[in-house]
C-alpha cells in the first residue's frame, strides 16, 4: 500500500535539513587530510548513480518522468544543503566572502555528508513520486468453506437419514477465515463481447457517488448533477450473467465524458490501489435498459428428470387446513 | 435416495430448500407446517439463532395423498443459507431426492444467489449427485418488495436450463405448496421412471 506524507514526515524532512547543514559545515571545517581527488564528473555521476538507485529502492513503480524528478529533487536537496551551510559558516565567521564559504562546503567531504543528508530529507517526500499504472489481477476467491461446523451423521439407513449430530467448533473464527467475496473478489474481463450494440445511458451522479472519495473533486460531483454517462452494451453484457457489473476505477475513466474524466483527480496523481477499486454499478439501472434479445435464453435443455413429472391426477396433494 | 417399503406401502423422499440467506427458506416451511393439517405432518425442528438466522436445519416430516396405494412421506429440509456453513449445507443434501432452490428477488441479492446456486451445484457434485440426475425447481421469492428484479433476468442468471419455476411470497404462502407440489411430483415421477426401468 502506498504511504501518505504525513506531519511525522514533513517534520522530519525539516528536521533533517536543518541537521544536515550544521553537519555540512562541521565537516567543511575538519582540517582534511590529503587524499585521493575526485575529478567533478565522476564525483556527479557517482551523486547520479547514488540518488537514482535510492529513489529505485523507494519506489519500484516509478514512472521514468518520476525516476528523474526524484534524481533532480535528491541534487537539489543535496545543493541546498551545501548552500546552506555555506550561508550558515558566512555568518559564523562574520566574513563578506560568501564565494569562498560556498567553496569551501562543495569540497568532497561535507559533499557527501550532504548526499547522505539529502536522502534523509527526500525519504518522506517518496510518495509524491508519480508510479506506473500497473493493473493488478487479484486471485479469485472461491465460494468460502466453511470450517465451523465439524458434522457427522449417523443412522445411514433410509429410516434414520437426516439423523445429525452436529457439534460447533469455532464459529466465529469461521466468520473470520470465510469472508463473503465482495465486488472486489475478482477482476472481470470487461471490453470482452464484441458485436452487441447499444448503450446503456446512467445518471453521472448515481456513479460519482460509488467512485473512491480520494479521486473525486467538487468541479466532477457539479458535473455529475447535469451529465450522463452512456456504457457500450458489449462491455455490460459478459457480465450480466455474473448478476453483477463491476468495473475497476481506470476502466471507468476511460467510459467518462471527457469533461468529467478532466475534472476527476488524474490517474497519475491518484493511488495505484484507488485505480484498481472495483466498482459495481447498479444493476437495477441497468436491467431495465437492455434489448430483450441481451436476455434471451437458449432453447430449453431440459434435464432428463424434466420430463418425469407425474400425470395430470396423480398429483402430489398435501392436506392444507 | 428415496425409499420404498412395499411392506409399509410406504414412500419417503427428502426434500431440501436450498438458497441465500435469508431468501426465505425457512419462511416455506413454517408455511408449509401451519397450513398442514396437524395430523398429516410431524413436529418442525428448527434450529435457529435469535436474530431468526437458521444455525443448522430446518426438518419438517410431512405426508401426502396416496399415490397408487402408496403412502406418499417428504422430509422436508432447510439449509443455512450463511456462506461459512458450507460444511452443514453439504451434510443436509446427503441423500436429496429433490431441490427446491429459492432465490431472493432483490437486486441486492442477484449475485448471493448465483453464488448460491453454484455451491449447491458443488456440493451435490461432492456426493456425484448433479442437476442433471437430482431434480430441482427453482422459486423467486419475496415479489411483493419494491426493490425486486425481473424474473427474466433471474432466469436468464439462474435458471437457464428452464426448470419450473415459480414467484412466491412466501411470507403470505403465495407460490409456497405450487413450488413444494411441482417438485414432489418430479421426484415421484423420476422414482417411477427408475422404476420402470429397473422393471424393464
Amino acid at each position: 500500500m502506498r504511504k501518505e506524507f504525513t506531519a511525522i514526515g514533513a517534520f522530519s524532512t525539516i528536521l533533517a535539513f536543518i541537521a544536515g547543514a550544521v553537519l555540512c559545515m562541521q565537516v567543511s571545517q575538519m582540517k582534511a587530510q590529503a587524499g585521493v581527488e575526485i575529478s567533478a564528473p565522476v564525483l556527479w555521476a557517482v551523486e547520479a548513480a547514488v540518488f537514482g538507485t535510492a529513489v529505485y529502492v523507494w519506489q519500484s513503480q516509478v514512472t521514468v518522468a518520476g525516476w528523474i524528478l526524484g534524481i533532480a529533487g535528491l541534487t537539489g536537496v543535496r545543493l541546498a544543503l551545501v548552500s546552506a551551510a555555506g550561508l550558515m559558516l558566512a555568518v559564523m565567521q562574520e566574513t563578506a566572502n560568501v564565494a569562498a564559504c560556498l567553496q569551501e562546503t562543495s569540497q568532497l567531504p561535507p559533499r557527501a555528508c550532504a548526499m547522505a543528508f539529502a536522502l534523509m530529507v527526500c525519504y518522506p517526500l517518496r510518495t509524491f513520486l508519480p508510479l506506473r499504472a500497473v493493473e493488478i489481477r487479484r486471485k479469485g476467491k472461491g465460494f468460502a468453506e466453511s470450517a465451523a461446523v465439524k458434522s457427522a451423521a449417523l443412522g445411514v439407513e433410509d429410516a434414520d437419514r437426516g439423523l445429525l449430530i452436529v457439534t460447533v467448533k469455532d464459529r466465529a473464527s469461521a466468520a473470520r477465515q470465510s469472508p463473503r467475496p465482495g465486488p472486489e473478489g475478482l477482476v472481470p474481463d470487461v471490453f470482452a463481447a464484441p458485436g452487441i450494440e447499444g448503450e446503456i445511458e446512467l445518471p453521472l451522479s448515481t456513479l460519482l457517488a460509488l467512485f473512491p472519495e480520494d479521486i473525486l473533486t467538487d468541479r466532477a460531483l457539479a458535473l455529475g448533477d447535469t451529465e450522463s454517462m452512456a456504457i457500450p452494451l458489449e462491455v455490460i453484457h459478459p457480465q450480466l450473467k455474473e448478476a453483477r457489473v463491476v468495473f475497476s476505477v481506470t476502466d471507468l475513466r476511460s467510459l467518462l465524458p471527457a469533461a468529467v474524466r478532466k475534472a476527476l483527480v488524474q490517474s497519475s496523481d491518484s493511488d495505484l490501489e484507488v485505480e484498481n477499486t472495483l466498482v459495481s454499478l447498479p444493476l437495477e439501472l441497468i436491467v431495465p435498459q437492455l434489448p430483450l434479445e441481451v436476455l434471451e435464453l437458449p432453447p430449453p435443455s431440459p434435464p432428463p428428470w424434466a420430463g418425469a413429472e407425474m400425470k395430470a391426477g396423480e398429483g402430489v396433494v398435501f392436506a392444507t387446513t | 435416495m428415496a425409499s420404498i417399503n412395499y411392506a409399509l406401502k410406504e414412500i419417503s423422499c427428502k426434500i431440501v430448500y436450498y438458497g441465500p440467506g435469508m431468501c426465505g427458506k425457512t419462511t416455506n416451511l413454517q408455511y408449509i407446517h401451519q397450513h398442514t393439517v396437524a395430523d398429516k405432518r410431524g413436529n418442525m425442528v428448527s434450529l435457529a439463532t435469535p436474530g431468526e438466522r437458521t444455525l443448522f436445519f430446518d426438518f419438517l416430516p410431512l405426508e401426502a395423498s396416496r399415490i397408487h396405494g402408496f403412502r406418499t412421506k417428504f422430509q422436508l429440509y432447510t439449509v443455512p443459507g450463511q456462506v461459512m456453513y458450507n460444511s452443514t449445507r453439504k451434510l443436509v443434501l446427503r441423500g436429496v431426492d429433490g431441490v427446491i432452490f429459492v432465490c431472493d428477488s432483490q437486486w441486492e441479492k442477484m449475485r448471493e444467489n448465483l453464488e448460491s446456486f453454484r455451491n449447491l451445484r458443488e456440493n451435490l457434485a461432492s456426493y456425484g449427485y448433479s442437476l442433471e440426475t437430482t431434480p430441482y425447481v427453482v422459486q423467486y421469492n419475496k415479489r411483493d418488495l419494491p426493490n425486486i428484479g425481473p424474473t427474466e433476468y433471474m432466469q436468464y442468471v439462474v435458471n437457464s436450463r428452464q426448470v419450473p419455476h415459480f414467484e412466491a411470497i412466501a411470507i403470505r404462502g403465495e407460490g409456497v405448496f405450487e413450488t413444494l407440489s411441482c417438485i414432489c411430483s418430479l421426484v415421484l415421477g423420476q422414482m417411477s421412471q427408475k422404476q420402470e426401468v429397473g422393471a424393464v
